[in-house]
């Protein structure tokens, strides 16, 4: 499992951070104490630091700067301030990307996973599994049983933001907002078209009514 | 100054004069001068009054004339008497003093006019910098839990921040420095990013993007046009059509060194009169009293936006049938795309 450190110096945006972080699968450690930050990340060692800006004690430039005098461990900064300036500062310090806050966080997810890819290559390409089903997101496969089918771009958006999501509703509107991300600017009745593929795909490998309606409401597995 | 009108002021000294003159004209007739030498004296007399006026007139007209001149052609009439030099006469001199203190004040109010004005505003950008931490975490406490609830607030929340961009952008329109970066931008990275944050508004709609030869690297400012096109976007989205399939057609078309990105909406359009004044701050048009409540700030800001950034904006509608926004930028040229290819 990777583990993701973050620096964050708002309680409640980093529990909340963290929680849905370890909903999608990372270890979170969260610095409490500010001011030997930079210390405790290169003793932690994780896979990725999301590094705020404005902290108490010393800002994220120095913590950024401070890191890469040792190490390579990714970095993604979050900031709230909008301007190109902070991004260019924290690129030239060294950080691997840059997201202004509030983000989307499917799109924090995102950039997560992309600067991982890159960092670490496909040798742990990612996995999401749910009853029995495993979704390989980077081969765009699932499988079920030793059973496995290919997934088309659409499908594989639409399985793994129910995965995601596992145990609750998605509504329709979400799944079709997951496809423009991936720019794939969809119409409900492509939506339908794909959605009963997908169940087609699934029913092959023996997994009948996986992927069950919410009259009204959305889709849920 | 005209010389005929400084003699028309002068009509008392003019009189006064010609009384004296005809006077010593009489005095002299009376002691029997011989009329030749009268005639010389009274001559005398009119070329010294002569020499008089001109020379007076003359040195008023140099410094009049030029405090006129600059006051005409200067645009910063606030610094007219640093640029004219102080006269030799006396009421120059006073008209002199007066310009020169009534300068200082009105610039002493400016300076603090507009330190109040640079104030308010980092205080709003400030202010929009904070909220969003706040903003932040309601939106991953909402994602943490997941309902009915949530997803309608999430809806709000979209609401709430779209008017703090527009405050921010509002506040940014007016700044006495400008913090704009024209760089070399994809058009289509450009159009694709405000498509997606206002995915959520268009697919509640059920309004549908079209894309047509946005392959094109064009020169402007990524985050302030993202924020043009989102409020077009968001009028696309507001004032579509219930009789069709509403639909938000983005296409290019280059010509020379320009780029025309139109977007047209297949939504209830409005009629030509509302056409003229769409730009103008507070309209709202019958379309923003009949359909939505309208604010009309939004287009207003457009406006001023893409004026700051030398864009050229233009929208034109059919009641009934649609809207087309037009915006024009300049293209980035080779550079420009070796510039994006690096990053």
């Amino acid at each position: 499992m990777e583990r993701i450190y973050i620096v964050e110096d708002e309680a409640r945006l980093r529990d909340e951070l963290c929680s849905v972080l370890e909903k999608n699968g990372y270890e979170c450690i969260a610095a409490k104490e500010f001011d030997r930050v930079a210390e405790d990340i290169l003793r932690e060692a994780p896979d990725l630091v999301l590094l705020d800006l404005s902290l108490p004690v010393h800002d994220g430039f120095y913590i950024c700067r401070r890191i890469r005098e040792a190490s390579n461990i990714p970095i993604i900064v979050v900031t709230s301030s909008n301007s190109d300036m902070d991004e260019l500062m924290s690129l030239n310090q060294g950080a691997d990307d840059f997201i202004t806050k509030p983000y989307n966080i499917h799109i924090l997810l995102a950039h997560i996973s992309a600067v991982l890819l890159r960092t670490n290559g496909h040798k742990n390409s990612l996995t999401l599994s749910h009853l029995g089903l495993t979704l390989d997101i980077g081969k765009s496969r699932a499988s079920y049983k030793g059973n496995y089918v290919e997934l088309t771009k659409n499908e594989l958006g639409i399985l793994k933001n129910l995965m995601d999501h596992k145990g609750t509703i998605v509504s329709r509107d979400e799944l079709i907002r997951e496809l423009w991300e991936m720019e794939e600017f969809v119409e409900e009745g492509t939506l339908n078209v794909n959605i009963n593929r997908l169940r087609k795909k699934l029913a092959d490998m023996g997994l009948n009514d996986y992927l069950k309606t919410k009259r009204g409401q959305g889709y849920i597995i | 100054m005209k010389f005929s009108r400084y003699c028309q002021d002068k009509w008392v000294s003019i009189f006064i004069f010609a009384v004296i003159l005809f006077a010593g004209w009489g005095l002299l007739l009376l002691i029997e001068t011989p009329i030749a030498v009268t005639c010389v004296i009274e001559g005398f007399y009119l070329a010294g009054l002569l020499l008089l006026f001109l020379h007076d007139f003359f040195s008023r007209k140099e410094f009049y004339d030029k405090l006129l001149e600059y006051a005409e052609d200067v645009n910063e009439i606030a610094y007219l008497s640093e640029l004219i030099t102080e006269p030799s006469f006396q009421e120059g001199q006073i008209l002199y003093y007066i310009l020169q203190k009534d300068e200082k004040y009105m610039n002493d109010r400016a300076a603090s006019q507009e330190a109040e004005l640079q104030e308010y505003k980092d205080y709003v950008e400030m202010w929009v910098h904070e909220i969003k931490t706040p903003i932040a975490v309601s939106r991953l406490i909402m994602e943490n839990h997941r309902d009915e609830v949530t997803r309608s607030l999430s809806g709000e929340m979209n609401r709430i921040e779209k008017f703090i961009d527009q405050m921010l952008y509002y506040s940014k329109s007016s700044s006495l420095q400008d913090d704009y970066m024209i760089r070399a931008v994809s058009l289509k990275e450009l159009v694709m990013s405000s498509v997606k944050e206002h995915a959520a508004d268009m697919i509640a709609e059920k309004v549908t993007p079209k894309f047509e030869g946005l392959d094109i690297m064009v020169l402007t400012d990524l985050k302030w046009m993202r924020f043009v096109l989102g409020q077009i976007i968001s009028n696309g989205v507001k004032y579509h059509s219930k009789e069709r399939k509403p639909q938000l057609v983005f296409s290019a078309v280059r010509v020379g060194r320009k780029v025309c990105l139109s977007i047209s909406d297949n939504g209830i359009g409005m009629p030509p009169e509302d056409v003229e004044r769409v730009f103008r701050k507070g309209f709202t048009g019958s379309n923003g009293r009949e359909y939505t409540k309208s604010t009309g700030i939004g287009l207003y800001l457009c406006d001023i936006l893409c004026r700051k950034l030398g864009t050229k904006l233009s929208l034109t509608s059919v009641k009934g049938e649609g809207t087309v926004v037009s915006l024009e930028f300049l293209t980035a040229g080779e550079e420009g795309m070796k510039n994006i290819t690096k990053m």
